[in-house]
């Protein structure tokens, strides 16, 4: 299993005694010191504790005892998290009763903690069983009664529910006999946990804690036959830290943070041997040993792949042997193809990849680096903290066992989003590439065919619209969070601008990129501010905020206004478009601490590049700049 | 150590319920803690198993109603106090 420290990449702002200590309590099980660790972690600041989530558990066990280790636990997920624990073994009241303590207040997500023998109860006791179809009905009854009972529960709420995964509990009669006859516990167990995950493939309300693939890794120390007597409290102590880690794994992705990037290695890492050494005959990869370690390797990269991870090959080798390689080993489960960057040079590995990362317009901090060396790892997390590079040794197995058990790529479901988002950036880097071998920039862009649609905002795109308030960080001038309702509110007046800006090019089209608000003045009439302005780094570098400016200053002058009041509020990471209000002719009439305010009077000479044609929903004030 | 052994209970019972342990002798008894409470025993007994590396059985943990006599259980197992 991956240590405690590996798992800790969401909170990576914490110092690194926090961390230790985090970690050395939650594998100790010792409450006290769990409890003092929560301390250092509540006495952070609110920034650095992680994301606020009110979480419901009703289990068939008592929770109490294990609050210390579950909130630290889903602290080093940076979630910070507000448990409320149902009556015990309580759990149809708790789900289903409007007014219970699950629904009295709005829950992020709920959990449901039950064992086989608390489903099974009668199905142990044999002498009231002899018959397969009472047994059978039993099963049957138990399935029926979850199936309702989560669908009563998502009636009331949209707060996901999770269910756990079943196991033959320690205390549940699981001998040879019971293992070779209809409807015994094995069978039915089997079943439950069939029907389980049935609901959840069926219904996006449901999730998976899969706490049967837990209690398969720990074994039987981990149960604790005497406090589950004494106390309903089955999970051994000292295994209270790793149960509560399980927790929050299964909960990580609630936060939104994953990981879209997977930098890797390629000789002793995506194959057996040295390229530039061993020569493409000398490589193993394939059927035999040690060839199949690497075969594996592949298959699971490429896994990642399939599931909308973008793949970055980074190499010290010369650029033509790697495409000779993988040309002439095409029995490899990866192509050359599969990787959306590929930077094959002897330039240091942390400038590469700031090379990749910005052609494709992805974060470091979404990166993960793979290296069988440890030279190769530790450069790279000097020279870019902000990337997630496991310690994987020289072992080969370790890197096997990661890409099986990482907690970075995981998510709940595969949405189209991901699906398309490797096809995405590889055209991102289609186009950087034509950026390279193309004369000026404006050629460049002027061969990109960009074309920007823009859209008032109704109903759909208002969900889109707090989507892209609540994601972008890097080009914002505002940083204003804006939920759906708020935006709503907004659209009502009409005397306010709002729109969304798409864009297309010639490689495909990138969807919903920009967003720009401006709120009429009440106290001056002829003033509109412009209260958002942001767009994704996606679509960087390509004149498009200048292309949305004019837009905005357009329409404000169609509407009438004589003045447009804007605001640059600095973020953690906006850094990048302070000075953009002034690149468009605005005039600073205030630079006080909390951010620089400008004006510009109307009409303005704002001139959009001409590369970009634009076009408006419904064609009204159409404009085409496209040619010159 | 058997000093050490005596100072080490007290320390546990101090810190699983957040109490000084400077009062605590081998009469303090769960009338007197507040936090030794069904949930407090629990924790209580957690940590002295993981402490003092031993197993209580099931039916003397029930009996722990004073320090004095978790301490003659924990003699019992070999754990030697002066």
């Amino acid at each position: 299993m991956m240590r405690c420290k590996d798992r800790l990449w969401a909170v990576m702002d914490w110092d690194s005694d926090l961390r230790d200590e985090v970690c050395s309590s939650l594998e100790s099980g010792l409450p006290s010191r769990m409890v003092e660790a929560l301390d250092a972690v509540r006495s952070l600041p609110l920034a650095q504790r992680g994301q606020p989530m009110r979480i419901g558990v009703c289990a068939t066990f008592s929770i109490e005892p294990l609050v210390p280790a579950l909130e630290l636990g889903l602290s080093t997920v940076a979630i910070s998290p507000e448990l409320v624990i149902a009556e015990f073994d309580n759990i149809h009241q708790s789900l289903l009763d409007r007014d219970s303590v699950l629904h009295r207040s709005k829950m992020d997500a709920v959990l449901v903690l039950w064992q086989a023998k608390d489903l099974l109860a009668q199905l142990q006791h044999r002498d009231t069983q002899s018959d397969v179809d009472q047994r059978q009905q039993l099963i049957d009854d138990a399935l029926d009664d979850i199936r309702s009972l989560v669908e009563g529960y998502l009636e009331i709420t949209t707060a996901p529910v999770f269910l756990p995964t079943l196991s033959p509990d320690f205390s549940l009669a699981t001998d040879l006999r019971s293992f070779h006859e209809h409807a015994g516990v094995p069978q039915a167990i089997a079943q439950l946990n069939l029907g389980v995950l049935r609901l959840a493939a069926d219904n996006p309300g449901v999730r998976i804690l899969d706490l049967a693939g837990w209690w398969r890794k720990i074994g039987t120390s981990g149960y604790n036959m005497k406090m589950d007597m004494y106390a309903r409290q089955p999970i051994a102590q000292n295994f209270t830290g790793s149960f509560a880690q399980m927790i929050a794994e299964h909960l990580r992705p609630l936060t939104g943070k994953t990981k879209k990037v997977l930098a890797i290695d390629l000789d002793n890492t995506l194959w057996g041997g040295v390229l530039g050494e061993d020569g493409v005959a000398g490589l193993a990869v394939g059927h035999d040993f040690p060839g199949k370690i690497y075969m594996r390797i592949q298959e699971l990269v490429r896994d990642l792949r399939v599931n909308g991870v973008v793949l970055i090959l980074l190499t010290k080798n010369n650029h033509s042997d790697v495409v000779e390689a993988f040309a002439k080993r095409s029995d490899m489960p990866l192509r050359l193809d599969d990787f959306t960057v590929v930077m094959a040079n002897w330039e240091a590995k942390h400038e590469n990849l700031l090379v990749a990362t910005e052609s494709i317009g992805l974060s470091l901090d979404s990166v993960v680096f793979l290296d069988d060396q440890a030279f190769e790892r530790e450069a790279m997390l000097f020279h870019l903290p902000d990337v997630t590079v496991p310690d994987v040794g020289a072992d080969p197995l370790a890197i096997i066992d990661i890409l099986i058990n990482n907690p970075w790529f995981q998510r709940y479901r595969l949405t189209d989003a991901d699906r398309n988002r490797t096809a995405d950036y590889t055209n991102n880097a289609k186009r950087q590439a034509l950026r390279a071998s193309s004369g000026s920039l404006e050629d460049f862009l002027f061969g990109l065919g960009l074309r920007l649609q823009i859209d008032e905002i109704d109903d759909v795109l208002t969900v889109r619209a707090a989507q892209m308030c609540a994601r972008t960080n890097q080009f914002n001038l505002t940083m204003r969070r804006h939920d759906e309702s708020a935006i709503s509110g907004m659209r009502r007046d009409e005397r306010n601008i709002l729109f969304i800006a798409s864009l297309a090019d010639k490689f495909g089209d990138q969807g919903a990129i920009g967003l720009c608000i401006g709120i009429a003045d009440d106290t001056q009439q002829d003033v509109i501010e412009i209260d958002s302005f942001l767009m994704s780094c996606r679509a960087l570098g390509r004149g498009i905020e200048q292309a949305m400016f004019y837009t905005f200053v357009e329409r404000a002058v169609a509407a009438g206004y004589g003045r447009i009041h804007a605001k640059y509020v600095p973020g953690k990471r906006n850094q990048q478009c302070e000075e953009f209000f002034e690149t468009q002719g605005m005039a600073v009439a205030e630079d006080g601490s909390d951010g620089k305010r400008y004006t510009l009077s109307l009409p303005a000479d704002v001139i959009p590049p001409a590369w970009i044609e634009i076009t408006a929903d419904g064609n009204k004030g159409s404009r085409n700049n496209a040619g010159r | 150590m058997p000093e050490d052994n005596h100072q080490k209970l007290l320390s546990v019972v101090a810190r699983v319920f957040d109490v000084g342990p400077v009062g605590l002798t081998d009469e303090t008894s769960q009338d007197d803690i507040d936090r030794w409470d069904s949930f407090g025993m629990i924790n209580l007994v957690n940590e002295l198993e993981l402490s003092f590396g031993v197993s209580f059985d099931i039916l003397e943990i029930i009996e722990f109603r004073t320090v004095g006599i978790i301490k003659d259980s924990l003699a019992e197992k070999g754990i030697s106090f002066p």
